[in-house]
């Protein structure tokens, strides 16, 4: 039986991903680098001594914020 | 010597110097040289996972070895700048944040309100908060109480260029609020801006548009160098008071072809 998955936003971007995952393994599964970035999952900021604790839910949306120029 | 004193730490120059803008990342790294700049500012905005321009920005922000000044540019309300602030913190390891609140989207103003709010919980989070307000001397006051201990007042509006657009606004400003450093962030045009802002007596500036929108980036950041330099040394200097009538310079004693006619 396949796992169920479900719908998060990425940085705006639907993804589809297995339910009952850490923030750690859903950057893993998107191939994204943990160095030099920073996240938000509903607006609140994620420390990164948390990515391998919370867990990511259903409509869940996830902020991957990397520097920019700026005034 | 004369230095910039900004929560406890000591810069020779009195230029921030913003790193958005720049025709190319090595014009901006030039102007940043010439400017003489020893803080920068920059900010974090959303990646896609395949591009790797914010590692590239990164490593070339690190070749200047300025301090760093992270904004919250953009946001509109408390959270989404306290939020911001925390990544940026993380990302940039530093406590220094630039807050801006906007609280109009026509002329960019920041809020009142939400700035002095957003400043409270920054600083009792352990933030050294540099915020973004206007020449309003009220605005300015709240966030003195909020435990802020730099002011960055406008100039004018955000990228207009339209130089020091109250001169009375921020001239009372600096006679009420005279032992906190103020840096004038916005709205400069031209050296001559940063100038008068420096003789009026203020600390600092902080440019970007100015510098990085001009047809030759380096040359106009050396201008400000020079003329914010210049600003400095008038103001400790003292300018003399303007008289009504003119004062000849040089002695009259002495003067030949000079014949008393009765």
């Amino acid at each position: 039986m396949s796992e169920k998955k479900i719908n998060i936003s990425v940085n705006g971007e639907p993804k589809n991903i297995n339910q009952q995952l850490t923030l750690s393994k859903v950057l893993n599964e998107l191939s994204i680098d943990k160095q030099m970035i920073s996240i938000a999952v509903n607006s609140d900021y994620v420390a990164k001594d948390q990515y391998d604790s919370l867990t990511i839910n259903e409509n869940d949306l996830i902020d991957i914020l990397t520097p920019i120029a700026g005034g | 010597m004369d230095q910039l004193k900004l929560y406890g730490q000591s810069f020779s120059s009195r230029i921030l110097i913003g790193t958005a803008m720049y025709p190319s990342p090595q014009i901006m790294l030039d102007a940043i040289k010439q400017s003489g700049s020893q803080i920068v500012t920059l900010s974090l905005r959303r990646q896609n996972p395949s591009d790797q321009s914010g590692q590239d920005f990164w490593q070339l922000i690190q070749k200047t070895r300025c301090q760093l000044l992270p904004n919250t540019a953009g946001c509109k309300t408390v959270q989404e700048a306290v939020t911001l602030a925390k990544m940026s913190r993380e990302i940039f390891n530093t406590d220094w944040i630039k807050l801006e609140v906007v609280g109009d989207d026509y002329n960019l103003q920041p809020d009142p309100f939400l700035t002095v709010e957003a400043a409270k919980i920054l600083i009792k989070d352990g933030f050294k908060v540099l915020p973004f307000s206007t020449d309003d001397l009220v605005f300015n006051l709240r966030l003195l109480d909020a435990g802020c201990q730099v002011l960055m007042p406008w100039g004018s509006p955000i990228g207009t260029g339209k130089g020091l657009m109250n001169p009375y606004a921020l001239q009372t400003l600096r006679e009420r609020i005279k032992d906190v450093p103020m840096i004038i962030d916005a709205g400069l045009g031209k050296p001559s801006d940063a100038c008068l802002a420096l003789e009026m007596g203020f600390d600092a500036v902080l440019l970007n548009t100015a510098v990085a929108k001009a047809n030759d980036p380096v040359l106009m950041s050396n201008g400000f160098n020079l003329a914010v330099q210049a600003g400095r040394h008038s103001f400790l200097a003292g300018k003399i008071q303007t008289k009504q009538t003119a004062k000849a310079s040089t002695p009259t004693i002495g003067m030949p072809f000079w014949h008393q006619t009765s």
